[in-house]
């Protein structure tokens, strides 16, 4: 990393993001809100289907963030921009967070249905293991100290950790399939689509706001340490 | 009957409060985190003798 | 012509990675030690009763296989991190592939021989009949260790040059290995009752279909990785 190129990253500006971040929250809020409101209670589940507004929309974007991890990895290893790697790690931290959420809800969801804490189905061993996957990635990137060096093994194991999650699903599947047991039947009545979307949709922008922010604070850092580093090679600087 | 729902009340709530507990959480980290970020770059200039 | 010198360059780093392993006799001893101690815990946390035994064996016997192999794969790049030995290899064409080649084949003669040993004893320990099936198995059993040494050599190319390589190595490398493995323990178990429901021909077949899948994908992914 040449002194020139160290002055290739810039400080990100919050602009108008906080607000975002209000309107994100509120938004969830009323969401949370209308799928209570204009959803009567499941026939066969009760209250218990309520849970899912926020299991499934957790579940389904902790997939985005994963799939953003693949395409910002690429992305590096493609144009070796040190930003593309920051957000693929900020991604990868907050899918990760939506990860271990989706798991917990998962297993409160497990329990009154079905009594048990949980269940070795494909969805929910799945997620398990996509979640060691990234908490994997993540102590990678805790225990490499080169910046450059990091990012490019992250990228790597970022993907290699992607192509990995259809590949565990099917072979989970497959386990339970030739053991003859039951399958986690899907519960999903059509009447609850419009208030799992709209959900689906705030957590899309909470997301959105977590990534942007952690991508921020990342990206300051970075600069911050290139500047003492080209501070510690002496000579003046035009940050 | 009634005892069954009031219990599956307490997995609806719990799941609700696991959910918000998450985001506030993460946001109280995202805000230290750029407060920290930012602290390092303002050390960093200083260092660099930058104006 | 090239692929005749890469496959050259590739026998050589295996070759002087076994030469290695020979000379410090405790490496291999060591491992295969701790492959049996690791069956006998299994044995104390799933018997004593017979039949328990015999049907956890298929799955204690790749665990085991796997956690002593896992030592295998950091210390493969023991020799060039302590000799820095790496960089001159790395100048020639196509070479980062031929080292990765050699290091394979070097982690698959090693964790062959310790899977030989894990088996005999497993037959022991586990009240195993050898079944008829055993040719079968013996493919699985190759089949498993290949996906089995790619992933590993694949992951203890960056785990072994961190920090704290010991817990990084295994964090990184075994949900990655969750299909090879499961696919591996599943045919295993088939085979060693026969192959009554003739499962194991499904698994197998996976099991091919993930040796493939992480050869290629390692073998792309490994020029990002040592160069860096």
């Amino acid at each position: 990393m040449t002194a020139a190129a160290a002055f290739t990253l810039e400080v990100p500006n919050p602009g108008r993001w906080p607000i975002f971040g209000w309107f994100a929250v509120l938004f969830l809020a009323g969401a949370q809100i209308t799928a209570f409101a204009i959803s009567p209670p499941d026939r066969d589940m009760g209250d218990l289907q309520k849970i899912l507004y926020v299991h499934v929309p957790t579940a389904w974007n902790m997939g985005i963030c994963y799939l953003l991890v693949a395409i910002y990895s690429f992305r590096f290893l493609w144009k070796r921009d040190d930003r593309d790697d920051l957000i693929a790690a900020s991604a990868a931290e907050v899918g990760t967070l939506l990860n271990g959420l989706t798991l917990v809800l998962g297993m409160i969801w497990a329990r009154p249905t079905w009594g048990v804490w949980w269940v070795w189905d494909a969805r929910l061993t799945s997620t398990l293991i996509m979640f060691l996957v990234f908490a994997g990635y993540l102590a990678l990137r805790a225990f490499v100290e080169e910046p450059d060096r990091r990012a490019l093994w992250s990228a790597v194991a970022g993907i290699m950790g992607a192509i990995n999650y259809p590949i565990v699903y099917m072979s989970v599947r497959w386990w339970r399939t030739i053991h003859q047991v039951q399958s986690t039947p899907s519960t999903l009545d059509p009447t609850y689509t419009f208030s799992l979307r709209l959900n689906a949709v705030a957590v899309l922008f909470i997301l959105i706001y977590f990534i942007r922010r952690r991508y921020e604070a990342a990206l300051t850092e970075r600069v911050a340490e290139q500047v003492s580093q080209a501070a510690a090679l002496g000579g003046p600087l035009n940050a | 009957m009634p005892e069954m729902i009031a219990s599956n009340g307490y997995y609806v709530a719990a799941a609700y409060a696991v959910g918000w507990l998450c985001i506030l959480g993460y946001l109280l980290r995202l805000h230290s985190l750029l407060r920290r970020s930012r602290e390092a770059l303002a050390h960093a200039k200083t260092i660099g003798g930058a104006p | 012509m090239a692929f005749r010198d890469e496959w050259l360059r590739a026998r050589a780093v295996a070759w002087k990675d076994l030469m290695a392993e020979r000379r410090s006799k405790a490496g291999f001893n060591s491992v295969a030690a701790l492959g049996v101690t690791i069956l006998v815990l299994f044995g104390f946390a799933l018997g004593p009763d017979a039949e328990a035994i015999r049907a956890a064996a298929p799955g204690a016997l790749w665990l085991a296989a796997l956690f002593a192999g896992v030592l295998a794969f950091n210390r493969s790049y023991q020799v060039e991190l302590d000799g820095g030995a790496l960089e001159p290899l790395l100048m020639y064409p196509g070479a980062r592939r031929s080292i990765f080649a050699g290091k394979l084949l070097a982690n698959f003669v090693f964790v062959f021989l310790l899977l030989v040993i894990v088996i005999a004893v497993s037959l022991v320990l586990f009240h195993i009949t050898v079944p008829s099936t055993w040719p079968r198995l013996l493919l699985v059993v190759l089949l498993g260790e290949v996906g089995l040494v790619t992933l590993g050599t694949f992951y203890a190319a960056m785990a072994s040059r961190s920090r704290a390589r010991e817990v990084l190595l295994p964090l990184l490398l075994f949900p990655m290995l969750v299909p090879v493995l499961l696919a591996a323990m599943q045919a295993t178990k088939a085979l060693l009752v026969g192959d009554v429901m003739h499962d194991a021909g499904a698994w197998t077949n996976l099991l091919v279909a993930y040796d493939v899948i992480f050869l290629i994908s390692t073998f792309l992914a490994f020029d990002y990785v040592i160069e860096a």
